[in-house]
């Protein structure tokens, strides 16, 4: 009987799992095909050859545009942990006049939509002369109101004690947010990497405005233009890109995950 | 030499709240196990973290070892301190959660490693060196936070509550342990409890707070036996010293309870008028013939509790319920009318208004049975 029950819940588990992972599947699929194959509506592809990959490296500075992705996403990753913890750690730690109102307006901008305030922030970076660098694409992303919010809360979970038994033992602030407050919010750091490098790596609409030569963009913007290129889109090629800048991020949620651990605050009090 | 001294001390939040803790005077001693105790809410963890630098004092002056410290920061006055909830960092193993202090104080490796093992041999901690504080029990954990105190050295140990999260058997073993600690490093202990049994086995000395102020002061024997005021009497003592008005009459020299209880007993100082009155439950006696000072009296038992060495069972006198603690095993019944006897020079007698001591019991006969066992 819990054998039945048990197998049941697999099928159907299995059956919303391929539900949803069926455009992914599908692209794989595809990337593999030749075009008149993806126009016939074929499921699966006759044979598995590289051909696609080879002519996405081909038609594009697509390396290229890899590394500068992953350089991006990886600057802007260490650069919103470090403002944003900071941040996050004088409204936790640090007691100062309005501190609960200025928390408040500061989170009160997560409510702006990034598309409503792009135009001044693209004239600011226009004026500072960071169009085709890396400064465009990443330091507008350091300061974020989700990232302070989101380890706010996980720093006010640190027990207080904890902060003045360091003030006892003789640390000083910087000390402590290093020694114990980074540490023991591991979790919080990687979910909001994790967070943080999916956005950036997916990003489009910005990188399109603040690069304009080849040398400097990024792996999204550059599968677009493989997408416009010809009259007739190659989709087999198309596919085979979205495939290869899929992998990095599928990379980073794997690795993230082990670190993912919960309850790494046990035992800390009582 | 004072080690720790509080002139005048108060601490008021904002500025127009009410007063946390109100004009504290206090010298505690070099070497001395002061305890500070007080029901919950009564600001004796604020003056523990006023004296640890973890909140300003208001007003008022705070010496340690004789210097003015005021406005010195919590590790400038180089005091230990362990927390009610331990406070581990979650991330260290033991051995760096204990160490974790020294290595601020840039304390030597060979120092810190040899304070480490002399620390954990005392209490046991030696297999657990490199386990993470959610791998060991409440009383492991306790014993962690208590190494990180004993290595640090610091003359002045503070201590919040630090059983209040045990069970009552480990309790009662560290109760001890922590009293041979202190004794072993001559530490100046603060510890702060709102368990009457910690208070009374532990200090040298103790002090009684309610409502941030000082009840009384006092060796834990001389305010078992003397309480100050009905607070520190209702406060000390487990069960609760029992009370009740009672006129005393000048001429007649009786205290009147009610009609049908009446007690003979000379109180030159004291003019007539009501008072309350106040007797430990262990001097509720059974009545013993020929005895001149019993007064006795026949009381209808309500409740009947047997603890196995002692029972207790209290009745009602006027409005108040009494408790009689007897030693051994007394099968009573709820209901049934018995004779107690109660001794004149074993009341303590208090002002109605100011809720004041103005005359304690005269009991003394401890000191002579010790006499007598004493080799």
């Amino acid at each position: 009987m819990m054998a039945i029950k048990r197998g049941s819940l697999y099928v159907v588990l299995i059956l919303i799992a391929l539900l949803l992972f069926f455009p992914i599947i599908y692209a794989f699929l595809v990337s593999f095909m030749s075009t008149k194959e993806v126009l016939m509506g074929h499921l699966i592809p006759k044979s598995f050859s590289l051909t696609n990959y080879i002519d996405a490296f081909q038609a594009l500075p697509l390396l290229h545009s890899l590394i500068n992705s992953m350089l991006v996403s990886i600057i802007t990753t260490i650069g919103q942990i470090i403002v944003c913890s900071l941040a996050a750690y004088a409204f936790v730690f640090i007691e100062f006049r309005g501190r609960q109102f200025l928390f408040f307006l500061f989170v009160s901008t997560m409510m702006i939509p990034w598309e409503a305030s792009i135009i001044p922030n693209f004239v600011t970076v226009q004026k500072l002369g960071w169009i085709n660098h890396y400064a465009a694409l990443t330091i507008p992303f350091f300061a974020t109101a989700f990232g302070t919010f989101l380890l706010r809360q996980h720093f006010k979970t640190i027990p207080k004690e904890l902060h003045e038994a360091s003030r006892m033992a003789g640390l000083g602030h910087l000390s402590f947010f290093l020694k114990v407050v980074m540490p023991v919010s591991k979790t919080s750091l990687v979910t909001l990497g994790i967070y943080c490098f999916l956005t950036t790596w997916n990003s489009y609409l910005w990188p399109l405005l603040v690069t304009t030569d080849e040398r400097s963009r990024t792996a999204q913007i550059g599968l677009r233009q493989l997408h416009a290129q010809e009259n007739v889109t190659q989709w087999g090629v198309v596919m085979a890109g979205v495939v290869i800048v899929a992998i990095p991020t599928l990379l980073v949620l794997f690795l993230g995950q082990k670190h993912l651990q919960k309850g790494l605050m046990d035992g800390a009090v009582k | 030499m004072s080690e720790v001294e509080l002139l005048n001390v108060s601490k008021l939040y904002g500025n127009k709240q009410p007063y946390i803790i109100k004009n504290l005077d206090v010298n505690i001693e070099s070497g001395e196990f002061f305890v500070i105790v007080g029901p919950s809410g009564c600001g004796k963890s604020t003056l523990l973290r006023m004296i640890a630098g973890l909140e300003n004092i208001s007003e008022g002056v705070l010496r340690i070892g004789g210097e003015m410290a005021n406005h010195w920061s919590p590790s400038q006055r180089d005091i230990s301190m362990v927390f009610q909830n331990y406070a581990l960092y979650p991330h260290l193993n033991v051995r760096e959660n204990i160490v974790f202090g020294l290595r601020v104080k840039k304390i030597s490796p060979e120092e810190r490693e040899k304070r480490l093992l002399e620390a954990c041999e005392m209490l046991n901690l030696t297999a657990y060196l490199n386990r993470k504080p959610r791998e060991l029990s409440g009383g492991q954990r306790q014993r962690v936070a208590l190494a990180r105190a004993i290595v640090s050295q610091s003359p002045i140990c503070l201590m919040d509550e630090p059983l209040s999260n045990l069970d009552a058997k480990l309790r009662a073993h560290m109760r001890g342990e922590i009293r041979k600690i202190q004794r072993q490093f001559g530490t100046t202990m603060i510890y702060v409890t709102h368990d009457q049994v910690e208070a009374m086995t532990m200090g040298d000395r103790m002090m009684i707070l309610n409502q941030g102020k000082i009840q009384q002061i006092g060796r834990p024997i001389d305010i078992y036996n003397h309480p100050a005021n009905t607070f520190v009497a209702s406060f000390i003592g487990s069960p609760q010293m029992n009370m009740c008005e009672a006129y005393y009459d000048g001429n007649s020299q009786e205290i009147r309870i009610n009609k049908d209880l009446k007690l003979t007993m000379t109180l030159p100082k004291l003019k007539t008028s009501t008072y309350i009155i106040g007797l430990r439950p262990e001097y509720i006696h059974i009545p013993q013939p020929n005895n001149p000072n019993q007064t006795i009296v026949q009381v209808e038992i309500n409740h009947v509790e047997l603890l196995g060495n002692d029972t207790l069972f209290s009745f009602q006198i006027n409005d108040q319920q009494w408790i009689a603690k007897w030693n051994g095993q007394w099968l009573f019944e709820p209901g049934d009318k018995i004779s107690i006897a109660l001794d004149a020079d074993e009341l303590c007698v208090f002002d109605k208004d100011t809720r004041q001591l103005v005359h304690s019991s005269t009991r003394q006969d401890h000191d002579e049975l010790q006499k007598g066992v004493l080799a």
